[in-house]
C-alpha cells in the first residue's frame, strides 16, 4: 500500500529556444518514452561511483551461496554416514560421551564440526553482505538524491508550476526509497536466486543430469509467467498509487485550507469527497490484491510441483541406486496387512537394509544414468535445497512488486533529472559586472503557456539608480514582468539587459545576487526571525539585521515578540499578522544590499502610517539603486522617475507621474478615482454640520 | 538460509516505513526534540483501541485466522512426509494408501486387486513413494487453495478496518478547532492520515495471524520434538528462551538505531519540503548552493545512520543464527548417536533416520517464530507509536465545539454584539482587551488600526474559529457558544486575509460553498459584484485552472475569486479582511460601488488599509494594541482629530499632494 504521488503528467518542456540559448544539442528521449530496460540501464549509471562496492556485494553473494550449498551437502553427508553405519550394522551401545569419541560416530562428529565452521563462515559473509549492501545502496541513493535536489533547485519555475510540490518532494524521497528497495532487495535477491539455482543445478548434475534437467524444467515457464504478470500488474499498481495519491491530495488541501472549509461550513462535503476518494483507493488496492491472488498461488504451485517431482525422482533414485541387490528380497507378508500403522517398522536393521533394495534387480548401481549412488542424505539435501529455492522463488512476487515500483519511480526520477532547465545557463557564464544597474527590456514577450503570451513587446530602458513604477489592472502582468528580470522564467522573445549585458549570458547567481526581491506573497521559513531576515546574506551580523528591520519598521514589533529576534516563526510565518510578515520580507530584501530592488506590492498589507514610515526609510535605501515598485496606491508611485502602465500585458503608457496625469488613460483614471475620495472629503466637510447633527441625534436615541 | 530470509523481511519492514511526505513540509522546531517517538512498547490500552476497531469484523478475522492456521498445519506436514519416505517407503514397506486400495478393490474387482497386490509386493517402494508424494501434493494443493482464499479475504478485512480509521481521522479533523491547527504543525497533521496510518496497515491486516500462527508453529514444532524423543527435547528446547532473550537485546539495539535513522530522515525530508515550497525565495536569494551542501550534510548523517543500523543488524542476525545453529548441531550429534544406539531396539523404541531428518526440519519451524517475533515486534512498536498518535488525535476534544444543548441558529437579521471580550492566542500574550461594540443588522462596521493590532483576530472570533477567554459574542442575541457552528457558518461569508484556493478551476472554487450553483448563477454573482470582467478575461475564462494554492493566478485575481466565493453564498453577515488589497484601483472602485448596493441588508465587517473603502461605514472602530481607542463614523472620527484622523490624513495627503 502506498501513498505515492500519481504518475504525473508529461512535462511540457517549453524551453525558450532563442538563437543563443545554450540548449542541449542531442536531446535525449523523454523518460516517458524510455523502455524499462533503458530506464534500468540509466539507473545503473548511478552505480558508477560505487561500482567496486556493488561488485563486491555480488561476489559475496556468490561466495555465500557456495558456502551454503556446501553446508547443506555436509548435512546430507552426515545423514548418509549415519545411514551407512546403520546398514553396516555397527551398533554403538556405549553412553553418549564415549560413543562420540569412537568410530563410527567420531567421523560423523568431524563432519559436524566442519559443518559448524561452514555455518560460522557463512554468517560472517552474511555480516559483510549486509554491510556492503547498505553501503553501496546508500551511496547510490545519496548521489541520486543530491542530483534530484540540485535539479529541482535549478530547473526553473515553469517546471515547478506544472508539478505539485508534494509530487516533487516525493520524487526525492519515497521514489528513491523505492529504487533503493529494489536495488537492495530486489536486485541482490535476483543475483542470489540465480546463483542459488545455478549452484544447485550444478550440484544436482553431479548426481544425475536428468535430475538437473528436471529441476530446470519449470524455469522458462516461470520467467514467462512473471513477465506476463508484470505487464498486467503495472497498470493496476499505478492506478492504486494514483488513487492513493488522490486521497492524500484531498487530505492535504483540506488541512491547508482548513479556515476556508470551516468558514463555509463544508465539512460534510469534504468528508464525502474524502470518502469517495478513499473508496476508490480501496477498490484499486483490492484490484491489485486480486491479481496477486492469482499470481502468488500459481508461482507457489509451480514451485511446489517441481519440488515434489524432484523429491519423488530423488526418492526413486535412492531406491534404484541402492547397491545391495539381494535377489531374495521379498517383503514379509505381514507388513502388507493394512492394519499395521505406518510407523511400524521391520524388526531389525539388516532386514530393513535388505528391504531397501527389493525391486532393484533389473537396474544396477553401475547404470550410466546414475553415476552416483543416491541415498537418503541426498534426499535431505534436496529437501533443504528445494526448500531454499522455493522460498526464494516465492520472493519473486516481492521482487516483481519492487521492480514495478522501482520502474515507476525511476521514470519519475528521470523526469525531474531530464527536465531541461527552463532558464539554461552558459557553462562558464561570467558574473554580472558591478554596475549602476541600468535595465533595458528589448521587445520582450512571454507567456506561461507560450501560445498565450501574458506580456507582449515590452520595451523600455532605464538608467541605473532610477525608480520605476509599474501600475496596471489586476492580472495585467506586472508580477510576471519583474520575475522575468530575475530570470525566474525566460521570455520567448526579446531580451533583457542589465548594464548592457544580456541576463542570459551572465551567471544566474550573480544576476540574482544583484536583485533584491519582495514578493507579492510573503513566504517565510519556519526559522527564527533573525535567520529569516538574513536569509539571502547568511553572514550578516545582528547589527545588520536590526538595521534592516528598522528600515522596514519591523524592529518595534519584533522586540515585542516573546524572544525578540530569536522567536521561531510558525509555518509560512503563520503566527504573524499579514503586515508583520510583509515587513520581514522587506527587511530580508534590503539586507543584502542589492543593486536592483523589486517591491511587488510590498506595502499592500500595512497601514498608511506604517507605509509612510517605510517609504521614508526606503527613500534613503533607494539612493543609487534601481528600484521597481509595483503598487496600486498612487502615493507610492508618484515619486518615481518612470511610471509604466501595463494593460493586458502591453505597455500602454509610460512617463513621469505628472506627464501621465496630463494624458488621457488608465493612469489618469485611477488618479481620478483615488482623488475622488479627497473631493468627497471636501464636500463632506461642507456638509459636516448636518452630518454631525444627524449623528448626535442618533446617539441620543440609542 | 534463515539469515537472508530474515534480512529480507526486515528490509521489507523498513520500506513499509517509508516516508510519505506531505505537500508542505513539517517544520523543524529547535526547542522541541525532533519528531515524535517512533517506537513504543505494546500497551494494552492502545491495543484495546485497535481491537475495538477490528471488532466489527471479528468473524472475518476468525475465519481468516482459521484458514491461515489450517494452511500452516498442512505445510507443517512436510517433515512427516519426509520421515515417512525415508523410514517407510524407501525401505519398501507397503503404503497404507496402497494396501487400503487393494482392500477396497478386493470386494469389487478381485482381479484388479490381485494384480495391484502383486505389483505392490514387487514394487513396494514405487507405490510407497508414489502414494506419499501424491498425498503430499494433495495437501500442498489444499494449502495453496487456502492461501489463495486468504490472500484476498484477509487483506480485504484488514484494509476495511484501516480505511474505516482513515475516514474517521478525516472526519475528526473536520471537527477540530482552529487553535488545534495553530498548535499542530501541518506536516504532523498530515502524517496522521498518511505515514501513521500506513504504519498500521500491516499489523492490522496480518497482526493477529502472525502472532497466533507463529505461536502455533512453535508449539507444534515443540510438541513434535518432545513426541519424537523426550531426551532430545531436553537437549534442545532450552535454546528457545536463550534465543528469545538474545533477540530481546538485539531488538533494543536495533530499535534504537532505527529510531535514529527515522528521526534523522525527518530532517532530510523537512529540509527538502520547505525548500521546494519556498523555491522562489530560495532562487531570489541565491541559496541553492548553500542549500545543497546543507542538504548533503543531512544526507551524510542519514547515510551513516543507515549503515550503522545495517552493521548492527549484520552482527546480531548472524549471532542469532549461530545460536540457532547450535540447536541443529545438538540434534545432529545426539540424533546420530540415538539412531545408532537404538538401532537394535524394537520398532517403537527406535530412533530412525527419518525421525532425525524430521526433527532437523522441525527445528527450523521452532526457531523461526522466535526470530519472526523479533521483526514483527519491531514493526509493532512502530505501529504502536503511530496508533497512539492517531488515537490521541481521535480522542482530542475540539475546543470550540457545539455544546450538547446547542441549537441551530435560525435565519438571522445580522446583529452582532461583543460584550467585554478578552482574547489571547497564547495564554500569556493577550491580543484583545475588553472589546465591546454592537453592529446592528445591515450596518457596515470598519476595523482600522496599525498592522498587528488585532483586526483579523476580531474577525476570527466572529467566525467562532476561536472562543474568547472572557466576555461573550452574541449574534441576534444568541450566544455564539450556544449555537451550532454549521448553522452559523452557513449564514456568513468570509474573505480571509490569507486567501486560499483549492486546486481546480475558477468555477469550482467560486461555488465551493454552494456546489449546486449553476455556471449562470456564478456569472451572475460575479457580474453583480464587478469581478466578472477580470475573471472572464482569464486564459480559459471561468474554467481556468487556478494551480496549487492558486499559484497560477495573480494575487488580485485570487482575491476576486475569494470575494466572489464568499458573496455567492448570499450571507447575512459578510466579513472582508483586506479583501481587495491586491486589486487595482479601478476594479476596487467598481466593487466598492457594487458593495454599497449589495451590503444594504447585510451586516458587513471590513478591514482595509486603503481607507477609501472605509469612509461610508456606519461604525468605524479604531484599534490599537488590541483595544478600541476610538469609535464613531468616519466624519465624527475626523472631527475628533485622534488616531483615525491622523491615519486618514496620512492616507489622503499622499494621494492629494500632487493634484494636476
Ligand atoms: N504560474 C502561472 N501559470 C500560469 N499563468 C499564470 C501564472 N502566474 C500568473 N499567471 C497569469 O498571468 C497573468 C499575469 O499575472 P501577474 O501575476 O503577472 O499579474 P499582476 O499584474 O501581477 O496582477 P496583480 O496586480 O493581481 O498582482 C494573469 O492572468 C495570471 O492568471
Ligand atoms: N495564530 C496566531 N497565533 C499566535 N499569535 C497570533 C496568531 N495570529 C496572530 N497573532 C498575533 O496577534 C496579533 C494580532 O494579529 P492580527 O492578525 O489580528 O492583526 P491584524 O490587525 O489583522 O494585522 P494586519 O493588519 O497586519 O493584518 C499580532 O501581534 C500577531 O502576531
Ligand atoms: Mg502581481
Ligand atoms: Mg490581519
Amino acid at each position: 500500500m502506498s501513498t505515492n504521488p500519481p504518475q504525473s503528467k508529461s512535462p511540457k518542456t517549453s524551453t525558450p529556444v532563442s538563437a543563443d540559448s545554450p540548449s542541449d544539442p542531442a536531446k535525449p528521449p523523454s523518460p516517458l518514452e524510455l523502455t524499462n530496460s533503458q530506464l534500468l540501464r540509466r539507473m545503473f549509471r548511478f552505480l558508477a561511483p560505487v561500482r567496486a562496492l556493488a561488485a563486491l556485494a555480488c561476489l559475496l553473494i556468490v561466495a555465500w551461496v557456495f558456502v551454503e550449498i556446501n553446508a547443506v551437502k555436509t548435512t546430507g553427508q552426515i545423514v548418509n554416514a549415519v545411514k551407512d553405519t546403520l546398514e553396516s550394522g555397527k551398533v554403538a551401545n556405549t553412553p553418549f560421551w564415549d560413543a562420540i569419541g569412537r568410530e563410527p560416530l567420531r567421523s560423523i562428529v568431524h563432519m559436524i564440526v566442519i559443518l559448524g565452521l561452514l555455518v560460522v563462515l557463512n554468517n560472517f559473509i552474511t555480516f559483510l553482505r549486509t554491510y556492503m549492501n547498505s553501503r553501496f545502496t546508500m551511496d547510490m541513493v545519496y548521489h541520486m538524491r543530491a542530483a534530484v535536489y540540485d535539479r529541482l533547485q535549478n530547473v526553473g519555475f515553469a517546471f515547478h508550476d506544472e508539478h505539485s510540490s508534494g509530487a516533487l518532494i516525493n520524487r526525492a524521497l519515497s521514489d528513491l526509497q523505492n529504487v533503493r528497495a529494489f536495488l537492495q532487495m530486489g536486485l541482490l535477491l535476483t543475483v542470489e536466486i540465480v546463483a542459488f539455482v545455478v549452484g544447485w543445478i550444478v550440484y544436482m548434475s553431479t548426481i544425475s543430469r536428468w535430475v538437473a534437467l528436471a529441476a530446470l524444467l519449470p524455469v522458462p515457464f516461470w520467467i514467462w509467467y512473471i513477465l506476463r504478470f508484470g505487464r498486467k500488474m503495472q497498470p493496476a499498481q499505478q492506478a492504486a498509487m494514483k488513487a492513493g495519491d488522490d486521497v492524500v491530495t484531498v487530505l492535504t488541501e483540506n488541512v491547508a485550507g482548513v479556515h476556508v472549509v470551516k468558514a463555509f461550513a463544508t465539512e460534510g462535503t469534504e468528508i464525502q469527497k474524502y470518502n469517495a476518494a478513499a473508496n476508490t483507493w480501496f477498490d484499486r488496492v483490492m484490484d491489485t490484491v486480486r491479481l496477486w491472488r492469482n499470481f502468488a498461488p500459481i508461482i507457489r504451485g509451480i514451485a511446489s510441483a517441481s519440488h515434489l517431482t524432484l523429491f519423488a525422482i530423488c526418492a526413486l533414485l535412492v531406491v534404484l541406486t541402492a547397491d545391495v541387490p539381494p535377489p531374495s528380497a521379498t517383503l514379509p507378508t505381514s507388513t502388507l496387512a493394512p492394519s499395521t500403522a505406518p510407523a511400524s517398522l521391520p524388526a531389525t536393521a539388516p532386514e530393513a537394509a535388505a528391504a531397501t533394495s527389493a525391486p532393484t534387480a533389473t537396474i544396477t548401481a553401475s547404470s550410466p544414468a546414475f553415476p552416483v549412488k543416491v541415498n537418503v542424505g541426498h534426499l535431505l539435501v534436496f529437501g533443504a535445497a528445494m526448500g531454499a529455492i522455493l522460498s526464494r522463488l516465492q520472493q519473486v512476487n516481492q521482487i516483481s512488486d519492487q521492480y514495478q515500483r522501482a520502474i515507476v519511480s525511476a521514470r519519475r526520477f528521470f523526469e525531474v533529472l531530464d527536465a531541461p532547465s527552463t532558464v539554461p545557463e552558459f557553462t562558464k557564464a561570467p558574473d554580472l559586472p558591478r554596475g549602476p544597474g541600468a535595465v533595458e527590456f528589448h521587445f520582450v514577450t512571454f507567456g506561461y503557456d507560450p501560445a498565450k503570451p501574458v506580456v507582449r513587446d515590452i520595451a523600455f530602458d532605464v538608467p541605473g539608480g532610477s525608480i520605476v513604477a509599474l501600475v496596471g489592472p489586476t492580472g495585467s502582468g506586472k508580477s510576471t514582468l519583474v520575475q522575468l528580470l530575475a530570470r525566474f522564467y525566460d521570455p520567448q522573445n526579446g531580451q533583457i539587459l542589465i548594464d548592457g549585458i544580456d541576463i542570459r549570458k551572465a551567471s544566474l547567481t550573480s544576476l540574482r545576487k544583484s536583485i533584491g526581491f519582495v514578493f507579492q506573497e510573503t513566504f517565510l521559513f519556519s526559522d527564527t526571525v533573525a535567520n529569516n531576515i538574513r536569509y539571502g546574506h547568511p553572514d550578516a551580523t545582528m547589527g545588520d539585521v536590526e538595521a534592516a528591520a528598522r528600515v522596514s519598521q519591523a524592529h518595534e514589533f519584533i522586540m515585542e515578540l516573546p524572544q525578540g529576534y530569536d522567536t521561531m516563526l510558525g509555518e509560512r510565518g503563520a503566527t504573524l499578522s499579514g503586515g508583520q510578515r510583509q515587513r520581514l520580507a522587506i527587511a530580508r530584501a534590503i539586507i543584502s544590499n542589492p543593486r536592483i530592488l523589486v517591491l511587488d506590492d510590498a506595502l499592500a498589507a500595512v497601514d498608511p502610517e506604517t507605509e509612510h514610515l517605510i517609504s521614508r526609510a526606503l527613500e534613503l535605501v533607494m539612493v543609487d539603486r534601481t528600484v521597481f515598485i509595483i503598487a496600486h496606491r498612487l502615493s507610492t508611485v508618484k515619486a518615481s522617475d518612470l511610471v509604466i502602465v501595463l494593460e493586458h500585458g502591453r505597455i500602454t503608457q509610460a512617463g513621469t507621474h505628472k506627464e501621465l496625469l496630463r494624458q488621457h488613460g488608465h493612469y489618469r483614471h485611477i488618479a481620478e478615482v483615488q482623488l475622488a475620495y479627497q473631493e468627497k472629503e471636501i464636500l463632506a466637510k461642507a456638509e459636516k454640520r448636518a452630518d454631525k447633527a444627524d449623528a448626535s441625534s442618533e446617539e441620543k436615541k440609542t | 538460509m534463515i539469515s537472508t530470509l530474515m534480512k529480507r523481511k526486515r528490509d521489507q519492514r523498513r520500506e513499509v516505513a517509508k516516508i510519505n511526505l506531505p505537500t508542505a513540509g513539517p517544520v523543524k522546531d529547535p526547542n522541541a526534540p525532533e519528531g515524535e517517538p517512533d517506537y513504543k512498547p505494546l500497551e494494552w490500552p492502545v491495543v484495546k483501541k485497535i481491537l475495538h476497531w477490528m471488532a466489527p469484523y471479528k468473524w472475518n478475522y476468525i475465519v481468516a485466522l482459521l484458514v491461515n492456521l489450517a494452511g500452516t498445519l498442512l505445510d507443517m506436514l512436510g517433515p512427516l512426509y519426509i520421515k515417512h519416505l525415508v523410514d517407510h517407503d524407501i525401505p519398501g514397506h507397503p503404503h497404507m494408501l496402497a494396501t487400503g486400495l487393494v482392500a477396497a478393490l478386493r470386494t469389487t474387482f478381485p482381479g484388479t486387486a490381485e494384480s495391484v497386490s502383486r505389483s505392490l509386493q514387487h514394487h513396494a517402494p514405487f507405490w510407497g513413494i508414489g502414494c506419499t508424494i501424491a498425498l503430499w501434493a494433495f495437501t500442498t494443493f489444499l494449502s495453496i487453495l487456502l492461501m489463495r482464499f486468504n490472500m484476498e479475504y484477509n487483506r480485504r478485512t484488514g484494509e476495511k478496518v484501516v480505511f474505516a480509521i482513515r475516514k474517521a481521522i478525516f472526519a475528526h479533523l473536520q471537527q477540530l478547532s482552529m487553535s488545534f491547527y495553530d498548535r499542530t504543525k501541518f506536516g504532523r497533521i498530515l502524517s496522521r492520515g498518511t505515514t501513521d496510518i500506513d504504519a498500521m496497515v500491516n499489523p492490522v491486516v496480518n497482526g493477529v495471524n502472525t502472532v497466533v500462527t507463529n505461536a502455533m508453529m512453535m508449539g507444534i514444532a515443540a510438541v513434535m520434538i518432545v513426541y519424537s524423543d523426550w531426551r532430545m527435547a531436553i537437549a534442545v528446547l532450552w535454546l528457545g528462551p536463550v534465543l528469545y532473550f538474545m533477540n530481546q537485546i538485539y531488538r533494543r539495539k536495533i530499535g534504537a538505531k532505527w529510531r535514529q535513522v527515522r528521526e534523522h530522515f525527518t530532517r532530510v525530508s523537512t529540509n527538502l519540503a520547505e525548500n521546494i515550497n519556498g523555491m522562489r525565495v530560495v532562487a531570489a536569494f541565491n541559496r541553492q548552493e548553500e542549500n545543497l551542501s546543507h542538504f548533503n550534510e543531512l544526507q551524510d548523517v542519514n547515510t551513516i545512520n543507515n549503515i550503522q543500523a545495517s552493521a548492527t543488524n549484520g552482527i546480531y542476525m548472524p549471532l542469532l543464527n549461530v545460536v540457532g545453529f547450535i540447536g541443529k548441531v545438538i540434534i545432529l550429534m545426539f540424533g546420530c548417536y540415538l539412531v545408532i544406539r537404538t538401532s537394535g531396539q524394537s520398532a517403537t523404541a527406535r530412533f530412525t533416520v527419518g525421525t532425525l531428518m524430521a526433527l532437523y526440519m522441525y527445528w527450523d519451524w521452532f526457531m523461526n517464530p522466535v526470530l519472526n517475533f523479533g521483526n514483527f515486534h519491531n514493526e509493532m512498536m512502530q505501529a504502536m507509536a503511530s496508533a497512539e498518535r492517531i488515537f490521541t488525535l481521535l480522542d482530542q476534544r475540539p475546543e470550540v465545539t457545539d455544546s450538547a444543548d446547542a441549537i441551530a441558529l435560525p435565519p438571522v437579521k445580522g446583529e452582532v454584539r461583543f460584550d467585554h471580550v478578552n482574547f489571547a492566542y497564547k495564554v500569556d500574550k493577550p491580543v484583545l482587551h475588553d472589546i465591546t461594540f454592537e453592529a446592528r443588522p445591515g450596518q457596515t462596521i470598519a476595523l482600522v488600526g496599525h498592522t498587528g493590532c488585532g483586526k483579523s483576530t476580531i474577525m476570527n472570533l466572529i467566525c467562532r474559529f476561536y472562543l474568547p477567554q472572557q466576555g461573550g459574542i452574541l449574534i441576534d442575541g444568541y450566544d455564539l457558544r450556544k449555537i451550532t457552528s454549521d448553522s452559523l457558518h452557513r449564514q456568513m461569508g468570509i474573505v480571509a486575509q490569507s486567501n486560499y484556493l483549492f486546486s481546480g478551476s475558477v468555477l469550482e472554487n467560486i461555488r465551493y460553498a454552494k456546489p449546486d450553483a449553476t455556471e449562470e448563477q456564478v456569472i451572475a454573482a460575479a457580474t453583480a459584484l464587478g469581478s466578472h470582467d477580470v475573471l472572464s478575461e482569464l486564459k480559459d475564462g471561468y474554467h481556468t485552472q487556478v494551480g496549487e494554492r492558486g499559484s497560477a493566478m495573480s494575487l488580485g485575481q485570487r482575491q476576486l475569486i475569494c470575494f466572489t466565493r464568499a458573496f455567492l453564498a448570499n450571507p447575512a453577515i459578510l466579513m472582508l479582511d483586506e479583501a481587495t488589497s491586491a486589486v487595482d484601483t479601478h476594479t476596487e472602485m467598481i466593487i466598492q460601488q457594487a458593495l454599497e448596493r449589495l451590503v444594504a441588508d447585510r451586516t458587513t465587517f471590513i478591514v482595509a488599509h486603503r481607507l477609501s473603502t472605509v469612509t461610508s461605514a456606519d461604525l468605524v472602530l479604531v484599534l490599537d494594541h488590541g483595544k478600541i481607542i476610538e469609535r464613531g463614523t468616519h466624519h465624527s472620527l475626523l472631527e475628533l482629530g485622534g488616531k483615525y484622523a491622523e491615519l486618514y490624513r496620512q492616507f489622503t495627503r499622499e494621494i492629494g499632494s500632487d493634484t494636476p
